[in-house]
C-alpha cells in the first residue's frame, strides 16, 4: 500500500458504517491534531474538549468527504474552524490561519460539557511515558534505534529505510516491529495502570 | 500479527490483507492496544506526549447515528490509463492523416500543372506565327523550366520530388565508381 493509502481504506470503512474504522483513524491523529490546536488555545482539557468535537464533527461530515485531499488535510480543516469557533464562543479571539468555512460555522453546541480533565495525575504521566520511551530507545541496539527513528521522526518510507540502512525491507519491517515491541513492553506496566484510560 | 499491525500503521502493509487485518483489530482487543501502543510510541517521539482522546470519542460515537455515504463508483486506473492511451493513438493518427492528406491529394495535380504552362505556352503560341514560334517558344519553355527547377526546393512537396535526383546521383556515382 502506498503513502495515505491505508487511510483512505479506514475513510471508506467508516463511511460504509463502520465506525471502528473511524475509532482508528481517532488513534491515529489525535495527538496531532491536539497539538494543532494547542497553538491556538492554550489550556490542555480545552485543548482536548476541541479535539473531540472535532472528531465527531469529522465523522458526521464523512459522507461529504470524497478523498480529493489527505484525511488529515480535511481533519486540519475542520480542527481549525472547531477551534475557532469554539474561541468565538468564549469571546477570545480566533485563529486567521485558514479561511473561515461556511458550513463549519455553528458554534460549540456542548461547550458547557467542558470540563477540566488535564490533572496533575495526567500530567505525571505524560512525563512517565516520555522518560520511559527515552530510556527504552536508549536502551535499543544500535540499528533497531536507527529504523524506528528513520521512520517515526524522519517519516521514510520502508523503502527509503533499506536504502539508507542498506538492508533489505524485510529487515526494515522487522526491526521497526522489533524496536515498537521493545519500547512498548516497557510502557505496558505504566500504561496498564491506567485502567480503563487510553493513552 | 503484531508485526502485521506494525507495518500496516506504516503504511506498509499487504493490501490483500487489509480486511483480515482489520478484522483482527475489530475483534481482538489485545490487538488493538497494540495499535494505540505503538502510535503513542510514535507521537511520544515526536514529543506528542498526551492523554488519548479515543474512549472519550468512542463514547460520543456510539450514541452518534451511523455514517452511511454513498458509494462512489470506482473507475479502475488500469482502464482509465487503456482508454486514454488509445485516445491519444487515435488523435495521433488522425492528426497525421489530416496534415498528410491534402498534400496526397494534391501532388499528381501539382505534377501535371507544372509542366503544362510550359506546353500550354508552346500551344499557345504555335497557331500564331509557326515560324518565329519555334523560336520564341524556346526560350519561354525553357525559361519555365529553369523557374520551377529554380524553386523546386520551395515547393511543399520537396520532400518526396527531391529524392528522385539524389537516386539518381547516388546510383550515377555508385555506378561511376563501379567503373
Amino acid at each position: 500500500m502506498g503513502d495515505r493509502e491505508l487511510d483512505r481504506q479506514l475513510v471508506e470503512r467508516a463511511q460504509r458504517g463502520d465506525k471502528h474504522a473511524f475509532e482508528l483513524l481517532v488513534s491515529k491523529y489525535q495527538r496531532k491534531l491536539s497539538r494543532l490546536l494547542s497553538r491556538f488555545i492554550k489550556d490542555a482539557a480545552e485543548v482536548e474538549d476541541v479535539a473531540q468535537e472535532a472528531f465527531i464533527k469529522a465523522y458526521r461530515a464523512l459522507p461529504s468527504f470524497r478523498g480529493d485531499s489527505a484525511f488529515y488535510t480535511w481533519l486540519y480543516r475542520i480542527g481549525i474552524n472547531t477551534a475557532k469557533n469554539y474561541l468565538v464562543a468564549m469571546g477570545r479571539r480566533a485563529p486567521t490561519v485558514t479561511t473561515f468555512d461556511s458550513d463549519e460555522a455553528e458554534g460549540l453546541e456542548d461547550g458547557d460539557q467542558l470540563r477540566d480533565i488535564n490533572t496533575p495525575e495526567s500530567m505525571l504521566m505524560s512525563k512517565q511515558i516520555a522518560n520511559t520511551v527515552n530510556d527504552a530507545m536508549a536502551q535499543l541496539p544500535e540499528e533497531l534505534r536507527t529504523a524506528i527513528q528513520l521512520r517515526e521522526i524522519e517519516g521514510l518510507s520502508y523503502e527509503d529505510i533499506a536504502a539508507v540502512m542498506e538492508c533489505p525491507i524485510g529487515t526494515v519491517r522487522s526491526r521497526i516491529f522489533r524496536a515498537r515491541e521493545a519500547i512498548a513492553e516497557r510502557l505496558r506496566p505504566l500504561l496498564d495502570t491506567q485502567g480503563d484510560k487510553r493513552w | 500479527m503484531r508485526e502485521r499491525i506494525s507495518a500496516l500503521m506504516d503504511d506498509e502493509g499487504i493490501e490483500s490483507e487489509l480486511d483480515q487485518d482489520m478484522l483482527r483489530l475489530r475483534t481482538d482487543s489485545a490487538l488493538r492496544r497494540t495499535w494505540d501502543t505503538y502510535h503513542l510510541i510514535g507521537d511520544a517521539l515526536r514529543g506528542d506526549v498526551a492523554p488519548g482522546l479515543c474512549a472519550r470519542v468512542s463514547e460520543r460515537l456510539a450514541a452518534e447515528p451511523t455514517v452511511l455515504a454513498p458509494q462512489r463508483r470506482k473507475v479502475d486506473a488500469k482502464v482509465v490509463q487503456i482508454a486514454l492511451s488509445a485516445a491519444a493513438g487515435v488523435a495521433g493518427i488522425a492528426l497525421v492523416g489530416w496534415l498528410a492528406l491534402p498534400q496526397w491529394q494534391s501532388e499528381p495535380g501539382q505534377m501535371a500543372s507544372a509542366s503544362p504552362p510550359a506546353v500550354a505556352a508552346i500551344g499557345v503560341a504555335a497557331p500564331a506565327s509557326p515560324a518565329p514560334a519555334a523560336s520564341a517558344v524556346t526560350p519561354a519553355a525553357v525559361g519555365v523550366e529553369n523557374y520551377l527547377l529554380a524553386h523546386q526546393r520551395f515547393s511543399h512537396a520537396i520532400a518526396i520530388q527531391g529524392v528522385a535526383p539524389y537516386a539518381r546521383t547516388v546510383a550515377d556515382e555508385h555506378e561511376g565508381g563501379a567503373e
